[in-house]
């Protein structure tokens, strides 16, 4: 035995054996506690696609044997989407992340996977008959950013007998809304009549009042059936035509304001230039008339807003892809090397469906995509240990960049390689609380500067950290609801004054340990 | 001054009718609209009437000019539209009509539509309007244990008999939903074959690291009925107003990714990935790629010897790479793709003096080109099939075939009123059942064909078929078939139809449009009723077709 020992004292010393973790627990039915078989479980390293993989026998159980890391855990398994470790309610790109480490027990996890929740109908006629291809979309009521809000979920377009079905939700609150076009109006009805029938937008549970729209809660393993009737009115034809730097196929949406401010679509139609592009019946009504490039839906080319009432509306839009926000960006701290990696997403404040994302050329050149016209909040992304310093527009410094149909140009945005750093733990009774939501808000910030918010659900060691955070003064605190609303200035407002303050300079580092507050009225 | 000739030569075609009088739009159109199939009413159906007048043919042979031509047109009454729909016993009434000639539309879904010409000279009443019911196929799709699968990319399939064989085209293709479930529907009757071809699913990312979303065990691709391949696939036989289920339970395997390279590819644009298993099946697959670094990752992929085979529609050029590629027991990484253009292979058509050349004019007479009728010219269409029978590229009358995608092809030659005497690839000569391997360096030389100018025979073809039928078609075959399609023609009911044919034997089958015979299935030729003739060049021969083929 010492003879064994010796040798092995003899081997270089980089020909070592890792130390390994055991990663083991129980894939359950999150509603009924039974286990789950074949279920696949995978256990991703945060910086790697290596993944290791157990499919789940009768008992549930699952098993790994992994190095020390953060990975992200995640199961699905038949009748269960993908979701993650911890995420409870929440799809599996928010599930939190787990420790593996020394002193960290990742033994006996319970691995809850809950089943979709499903919203099923039929959309009819005024005489009961099925609408086919009627646009069905879903909105559901979700904290994004930090802010409760209404966003678009999914849409979908009716079979022959005018059905739609949307599976896989997650539970919670949702809209409902149906539009289409009368089959006969699509199929030469308007040759002889200057007025044609349109089926009126309808909002579950049956209005045409966006205001009046009534919320679908639903469980998780729960189907609702939500049946609309479209009910006709007297519409128009809306001709659609392109001017300008038109390419030659594009896609015309015209769209209203629905729940919650968010657009409602018409049934979207393909334009080929010039066009018209005809939308034979359209309900009477105020709606945005806008052009896009067919791929992605990114891409916007112009606007324009239309009254509906009585006769035919023939409207022009000028296309333009000059429609963007663009200009440089300055590097301080940071590798030039490192721009391609890095992308600046675009938030639309007036319309939570907008937002979109573009790399930063290497030159330090940055443009949007074509964007529609309004409020836009920039964001970093892909920068780790970097934070958007300023934007200027001209020589002003703006938190939101308000933009032109003919854009914005001649922004500067600087990003500082010198953060201030903040990581901690989230405590209760002294013991470290896995899903925690950490607070952490700048002082004096306006309700639309997204940047001065930040959330962060904590790990399954209890902690958090912050790396992209501007110099200045901070509140920080945590509560237990991981779907708090943070950048909401009057969800902060009761917990403000117990707040820890923490005055950061640029290249600063914390470290605290913080308790979970209790609920605030 | 053609172009004047030729409206009045349309003109002269379309029937006419005498207006007795001046237009009342007093005429009543009255019937009922019912299903074809059962006999049912049709109620909510929209039906469309219109009555016009069409000018004097002979006062337009008399016109002189455009301006004359024009004015008759200005002096016929503006056409008539109603639109009413069916009431609950699926009857209509269109009012206001006036003499002339009428016609009615009838539409609503779930139906195909029909229409009916007639001329209208007083009431009419009691017209019955067929609307052929449409069909459906649709299902559930589920793993072994019965539960729903989402995410499979079904297809459906056309069974076509096309240049004389059963081939199957693509017609459809869903995801199903997440609760398994699938449905084409607005289908006319036919034969059709579906396949669950596997999880289809694309991406781009900007991510450095593509975060997994791969199943450890993904479905095997099955036709509906159980088979593998598309041969002994189960053919749904799908009649008016069916609706067919067809639910699949599918067997999973322990599936893997694929990792590796695009090099050359477009920016901005997707790409489609398919893994060709060795018959030549596409197997759906979910697929990621990182937009600016090229990297790919293929989720789902099952164990099997494979090329994937990927393409980018990108503008002006469509790309296309491809790599073998060999799935065992664990991930393939490192697979490395090149995009290229797709390759062109020029076309060296050579006539005898006389054909002339493709450039020269040809005359229009009495609407048909003089060159395609009567007289051969130095061109060809040539046409390139992929293994399952499809046409994928043509010249299109052009030089050379542009965009070839680099593989293995069949090749046919269609001349216009001459005889291919020689075809050759890349300097060998080509005989029937043998095809061309595209290369992805390009093909240097090329197809060369050599086009005789032999004089043609004709037959005078009538039919004495009994309650023939519209849109019968001709088909003349050799003994031998050849690169060349046969030719063909139309059957008239009341006309005799000549057909121009190079000397030779032939058999002469006569078929509806809708069920062409599968001649070059030797086991279904033998089974075809045909009328054999000997073509003699410069001669005219008489032919009687009695039957149709089968």
């Amino acid at each position: 035995m010492k003879i064994v020992v010796g040798i092995l004292g003899l081997l270089p010393c980089a020909v070592t054996f890792a130390q390994t973790y055991s990663v083991s627990g129980v894939v359950t039915n999150g509603l009924t506690g039974i286990p789950l078989k074949k279920a696949d479980v995978v256990l991703l390293p945060e910086k790697s696609e290596k993944e290791f993989r157990f499919l789940t026998g009768a008992d549930g159980q699952f098993q790994f044997q992994v190095p020390e890391g953060k990975y992200g855990l995640s199961a699905a398994a038949p009748g269960f989407a993908r979701q993650g470790f911890g995420g409870v309610s929440k799809p599996v790109e928010i599930g939190v992340s787990l420790y593996v480490r020394a002193g960290q027990d990742t033994t006996h996890l319970p691995m809850r996977l809950f089943p979709g929740a499903a919203i099923r109908g039929k959309i009819s006629d005024q005489n009961s008959e099925p609408v086919e291809s009627a646009m069905v979309q879903l909105f559901r009521l979700a904290t994004v950013q930090g802010r409760k809000q209404v966003v678009f979920a999914r849409e979908q377009y009716t079979n022959d007998l005018g059905e739609y079905a949307f599976g896989n939700l997650i539970a919670g609150t949702y809209y409902l809304a149906a539009s289409g076009t009368p089959w006969y109006a699509k199929r030469g009805m308007p040759m002889e009549k200057s007025d044609p029938d349109a089926y009126r937008t309808a909002y579950y549970p049956g209005v045409a009042n966006a205001a009046a729209a009534a919320p679908l809660a639903i469980a998780f393993g729960q189907e609702v059936r939500a049946d609309l009737a479209l009910s006709i009115v007297r519409g128009q034809s809306v001709n659609v035509s392109c001017k300008g730097n038109c390419p030659a196929r594009l896609l015309a949406q015209i769209f209203s304001e629905g729940v919650g401010g968010i657009s409602v679509y018409q049934p979207v139609m393909s334009l080929y230039s010039p066009g018209p592009a005809h939308f034979g019946s359209v309900p009477p009504g105020h709606y945005k008339v806008r052009l896009r490039l067919p791929q992605g839906g990114q891409g916007y080319l112009g606007m324009s807003e239309i009254d509906v009432t009585n006769g035919d509306v023939n409207v022009t839009v000028t296309a333009s892809e000059s429609s963007v926000i663009s200009g440089d960006i300055t590097l301080e701290g940071i590798d030039r090397s490192l721009l391609p990696r890095m992308a600046l997403r675009y938030h639309s404040l007036d319309d939570p469906r907008e937002w979109f994302s573009k790399n930063i050329n290497a030159d330090g050149s940055f443009s949007s995509p074509p964007l529609t016209p309004g409020r836009y909040q920039i964001v970093g992304t892909g920068i780790a240990n970097a934070y958007l310093k300023t934007v200027l527009v001209g020589e002003v410094e703006t938190a939101t960049v308000a933009m032109p149909a003919e854009g914005v140009k001649n922004v500067k945005i600087a990003i500082s390689g010198r953060p201030f750093r903040l990581k901690g733990t989230v405590l209760q009774g002294g013991k470290p609380v896995f899903g925690a939501l950490v607070s952490l808000s700048r002082a004096g910030a306006g309700r639309d500067d997204f940047e001065a918010f930040h959330g962060f659900q904590t790990d399954s060691d209890g902690s958090f950290y912050f790396d992209t955070l501007a110099p200045g003064t901070y509140r920080l605190f945590a509560v237990s609801d991981g779907s708090f609303e943070y950048s909401n200035l009057e969800a902060l407002k009761p917990y403000l004054a117990e707040a820890r303050v923490i005055e950061a300079g640029a290249g600063d580092s914390f470290t605290e340990k913080i308790e979970v507050m209790s609920v605030k009225p | 001054m053609q172009q004047f000739r030729l409206v009045v030569l349309v003109l002269s075609l379309l029937p006419w009718h005498v207006a007795a009088q001046e237009p009342q739009g007093e005429i009543d159109l009255s019937g009922q609209v019912v299903n074809a199939v059962s006999g049912e009413p049709v109620v909510h159906a929209m039906v469309q009437c219109t009555a016009h007048r069409q000018i004097n043919p002979v006062a337009a042979r008399e016109a002189k000019t455009r301006e004359e031509i024009e004015a008759l047109f200005l002096k016929l009454p503006k056409p008539v539209f109603t639109t009413v729909f069916t009431d609950g016993t699926g009857s209509f009434r269109c009012a206001g009509l006036f003499a002339g000639n009428g016609s009615v539309q009838v539409t609503k879904p779930q139906f195909e539509g029909a229409s009916e010409n007639f001329e209208l000279s007083g009431p009419k009443e009691g017209l019955r309007m067929k609307l052929l019911p449409l069909s459906a196929i649709d299902g559930v799709v589920k793993d072994e244990d019965g539960v729903p699968l989402s995410g499979i990319q079904m297809i459906l399939y056309q069974s076509i008999v096309e240049d004389g064989r059963r081939i199957a085209r693509q017609y459809h293709s869903q995801i199903t939903d997440e609760f398994g479930h699938y449905r084409f529907w607005d289908l006319r009757p036919a034969k059709y074959l579906v396949r669950a071809a596997g999880r289809y699913a694309s991406g781009e990312t900007r991510a450095e690291y593509m975060a997994t979303t791969a199943a450890a065990e993904s479905p095997l691709a099955v036709y509906f009925g159980g088979a593998r391949n598309r041969g002994s696939a189960l053919l749904l036989d799908l009649h008016s107003g069916e609706n067919i289920p067809a639910d699949f339970k599918l067997v999973t395997a322990a599936s893997h990714r694929v990792i590796g390279q695009i090099a050359g590819k477009a920016p901005n644009q997707p790409l489609k990935f398919e893994l060709m298993d060795e018959e030549g099946e596409v197997w759906s697959t979910k697929s990621s790629v990182n937009s600016v670094t090229g990297r790919f990752i293929l989720f789902d992929a099952l164990p099997g010897k494979y090329r994937l085979r990927v393409t980018q529609d990108s503008s002006p050029d469509k790309l296309f790479g491809s790599a073998p590629l060999e799935i065992k027991g664990s991930d393939v990484t490192d697979v490395r793709i090149q995009m290229r253009k797709g390759v062109e292979i020029p076309l060296r058509i050579q006539c005898a003096a006389s054909t002339p050349a493709p450039e020269q004019p040809v005359q229009v007479v009495r609407g048909i080109s003089e060159g395609f009728r009567n007289r051969a010219i130095c061109n060809a269409n040539v046409v390139l099939r992929d293994g399952n029978g499809t046409v994928v590229h043509s010249n299109g009358g052009q030089k050379s075939i542009l965009n070839v995608e680099p593989g293995k092809y069949e090749l046919s030659v269609t001349p216009f009123q001459s005889k291919v005497t020689s075809v050759q690839w890349q300097g060998h000569e080509l005989v029937p059942g043998t095809g061309i391997d595209v290369p992805a360096e390009g093909a240097a030389v090329g197809i060369e064909i050599q086009l005789g100018s032999e004089e043609h025979g004709t037959l005078n073809i009538r039919s004495s078929i009994p309650d023939l039928q519209e849109n019968v078609h001709l088909i003349a075959i050799p003994p031998v078939l050849s690169l060349t399609p046969p030719p063909g023609g139309f059957l008239m009911k009341d006309r005799e139809v000549p057909m121009g044919l190079p000397p030779g034997d032939y058999t002469i089958y006569a078929y509806p449009m809708a069920s062409p015979p599968e001649y070059r299935n030797p086991e279904v030729l033998r089974t075809l009723r045909g009328v054999a003739v000997h073509v003699t060049a410069g001669k005219t021969e008489q032919v009687e077709i009695r039957s149709l083929c089968q």
